[in-house]
């Protein structure tokens, strides 16, 4: 008798842990599919690029630890800083005048004289869908030393051709223009959703008053707009930092950094996956992801500051 | 009820779980054998190394095994795929490999030892210079057989030859341009006569001279030596040609390059034999080039290898077919499909090694490159060579791009070099 309310109990007692368990696992068991997708492809990767950063790896053989060899060869590397700076004008002279005319652009088509908003929002996104290989293939065709349209246009008007690609002058307003052509279409659209959450009547009380559209855009518009343009900066500057494809392309070999071409994610290519150099490609990696931190807390600072309306 | 309900649930997501993690292993055995007992070997080649006359043949030759070849673009990547998978158990049973063996070499543990398989008892049949490079410095073991080779020769124009006032007959200009000072001389006629340029570009110079040389950037000992010195001689043979304007700029192997051909804007340069195949990309150039014999000594530019993987499951099979792959019957179907060169010294008696090609004006072009093919010398290559050589062209092009002083240029590219570890 007593056995058998014993063994009742026991039995319920497990039920019971077994419903806990189970209630507190199951929704656990639902994410697993992408953690463990994460696992895999995200934190894997992160955390060996981290053990050889302070190693040297060929690829195939053993990974051998160097410990901090490889982060002073980086601060000594010259090529290093170069490659930096490179990345640095690009991303200035490719992401600043970008988001000006994107944002301009956005509110132009938000006008209410504007027809046919579906057919220029289209077209100006179209470039973000194409390949950014195709396009700066293209753009190489442009602006190539001999048979470059650019070169024929000014030969034309009677003037000395430009070594475009050559030129780290050139090469690297190239690479921005590349950049601007691309992405110019995906801030808009961006803009473009932002200004449709601005309420009509600030515009229509501010015409009331006598506001011109500049008025409109410079006291309404932009204010409203901070967070989206914290936003596509934050954005454009991550993506911006990592500019390769561009660069790859319209300098497929020697590229150096002396020569403008340069940009970090190609010095760690080439590195890594050219000279099999995974260990110092890795540290190198991990240089970028220490300066574009940095960049990000700069860009978030200086606009959140400013978002809170702080600014006279 | 609820409880059981909920059981189930907590079952079913159990299973789907289990389902996400077999996706994810994947197999890892691809099976050695097929379903009804044939042996599998799978061979991975870049684009057009091998010919399709010639995998027709090896598959009928062997009857009991499924041989599964896999084309794969002939990119930098190659090589990088191809270095992680010889851990893998994914790896192909066979694959190519390209003329910078010496990157392999270090891993010779992860291929099958050629030697072990009787290779050295045809090694006589295969120009020996080609054959040698496949072996690792001790000489104890060979990674890879011969499919091709590049043996180089002299690319002319003969309009600008002409009008430039040098000799067009092959003949003759094998043997007036016959040293590197000759080639340097016969660039400043034609600059002085009809102001074109003789040469592509500058790193395309130095290639030509680095391939001439008759020792590597390093020495056996693994110091850097640059090619004993020779290498700054020829540094300041381009940088000659760069101060005098007998470079165009233009890089090789880009579309202004196909166009500088075209339109004939520069008069010369040292390619390899495949690389008839290429200028053909310029059709209107069509019958204006010849090739002569390549001056400042004979020089190679690529041709590939096969080479049997570590992993492979069948390794005794597996090199039955790199040797058929590589026997003068496969290498005949390859130079007359791909264009490519034979490392097989027997077939350059052969009727079909006389190519009397139109665009070079009905001239035989294999001439100068069989005589190039039996005069190549080996040359031992540290397996940092491309990578260190590359710092040196990598300058080279800042000199005639930028104007960069050729002095500052070489010691940057030398300091680079000397810390590749």
């Amino acid at each position: 008798m007593d056995d058998t309310i014993n063994d009742v109990q026991e039995k319920k007692s497990f039920k019971d842990k077994y419903s806990k368990i189970s209630e507190k696992a199951t929704p656990y068991i639902f994410i697993a599919p992408f953690y463990i997708l994460f696992l895999i492809f995200g934190l894997f990767p992160i955390v060996f690029s981290a053990i050889l950063a302070f190693s040297k790896w060929d690829g195939i053989g053993e990974v051998q630890f160097t410990g901090l060899e490889n982060f002073k060869t980086l601060l000594a590397d010259t090529d290093f800083w170069l490659s930096i700076k490179n990345t640095l004008i690009i991303w200035v002279i490719q992401t600043v005048p970008m988001l000006v005319i994107a944002l301009v652009l956005a509110f132009l088509i938000n006008l209410s004289i504007v027809k046919r908003k579906e057919f220029y929002k289209t077209t100006f996104f179209l470039p973000y869908v194409t390949s950014v290989v195709a396009v700066t293939i293209l753009f190489g065709l442009i602006f190539s030393n001999q048979s470059g349209l650019i070169n024929a246009v000014l030969e034309l008007l009677g003037k000395e051709p430009i070594a475009f690609i050559d030129s780290p002058f050139w090469i690297r307003i190239i690479i921005a223009l590349v950049g601007i052509w691309q992405y110019l279409g995906y801030n808009m659209i961006i803009y473009y959703s932002g200004l449709q959450k601005i309420p009509a009547d600030y515009y229509e009380a501010a015409i009331i008053d006598g506001a011109s559209n500049y008025q409109l855009f410079t006291k309404i518009t932009v204010p409203l707009l901070k967070p989206i343009i914290l936003f596509t900066v934050m954005m454009s500057t991550i993506g911006g930092l990592q500019v390769f494809a561009e660069a790859q392309v319209l300098v497929p070999t020697n590229a150096t950094a002396e020569g403008g071409a340069l940009t970090i994610v190609y010095y760690i290519y080439q590195t890594a996956f050219l000279q099999s150099r995974y260990g110092y490609g890795s540290t190198i990696t991990w240089g970028l992801v220490v300066i574009i931190l940095i960049i990000s807390l700069i860009n978030w600072y200086l606009t959140s500051y400013r978002i809170k309306g702080e600014d006279d | 009820m609820r409880k059981r309900k909920k059981f189930f649930g907590f079952l079913s997501s159990l299973l789907v779980l289990m389902l996400v993690l077999a996706g994810c292993s994947g197999s890892d055995e691809a099976g050695s054998k097929t379903s009804d007992g044939k042996v599998k070997l799978t061979i991975n080649y870049y684009v057009g190394a091998i010919s399709k006359g010639s995998m027709d043949a090896a598959k009928k030759a062997f009857p009991d095994y499924e041989l599964n070849f896999v084309e794969l673009p002939a990119d930098s990547n190659y090589d990088v795929k191809l270095k992680t998978s010889l851990n893998s158990k994914s790896a192909p049973d066979i694959a190519t490999v390209n003329s910078n063996i010496q990157d392999f070499l270090p891993y010779a543990d992860k291929f099958v030892n050629l030697l072990d398989h009787d290779a050295d008892k045809i090694a006589d049949q295969y120009v020996e210079w080609k054959w040698e490079a496949a072996k690792t410095g001790d000489k104890k073991s060979m990674i890879a057989m011969p499919l091709d080779i590049g043996p180089t020769g002299l690319f002319y124009r003969v309009d600008l030859f002409e009008e430039a006032g040098l000799p067009t007959d092959p003949k003759e200009v094998s043997n007036l341009i016959v040293t590197k000072e000759d080639y340097l001389d016969a660039a400043k006629k034609m600059n002085e006569a009809i102001g074109k340029p003789m040469f592509l570009s500058a790193v395309g110079l130095l290639g030509e001279q680095y391939r001439a040389l008759d020792s590597g950037m390093y020495n056996e000992e693994g110091e850097l030596t640059l090619a004993d010195g020779q290498l700054k001689e020829a540094w300041d043979f381009v940088v000659k040609a760069i101060d005098a304007g007998y470079t165009l700029g233009t890089k090789s192997n880009s579309i202004d390059n196909v166009n500088a051909i075209n339109e004939g804007m520069y008069g010369a340069y040292i390619g390899a034999s495949w690389g008839v195949m290429d200028v053909k990309d310029a059709d209107k150039s069509a019958g204006k080039w010849r090739i002569a014999k390549t001056p400042g000594g004979y020089s190679n530019q690529g041709g590939s290898y096969l080479a049997v993987l570590g992993n492979t499951a069948n390794p005794k099979e597996a090199v039955e077919v790199v040797k058929y792959l590589t026997n003068e019957e496969s290498q005949l179907a390859n130079l007359t499909e791909n264009s490519l060169f034979p490392s097989l010294k027997s077939i350059y008696e052969k009727p079909e090694m006389v190519s009397k090609d139109e665009f070079f004006g009905g001239q035989d072009v294999n001439e100068y490159f069989i005589d190039a093919a039996e005069n190549i010398t080996y040359v031992y290559r540290d397996t940092r060579d491309t990578s260190a050589f590359t710092y040196f062209e990598d300058q080279i092009s800042l000199v005639e791009s930028q104007g960069k002083d050729p002095k500052k240029a070489w010691d940057d590219a030398v300091k680079k070099a000397e810390v590749l570890k």
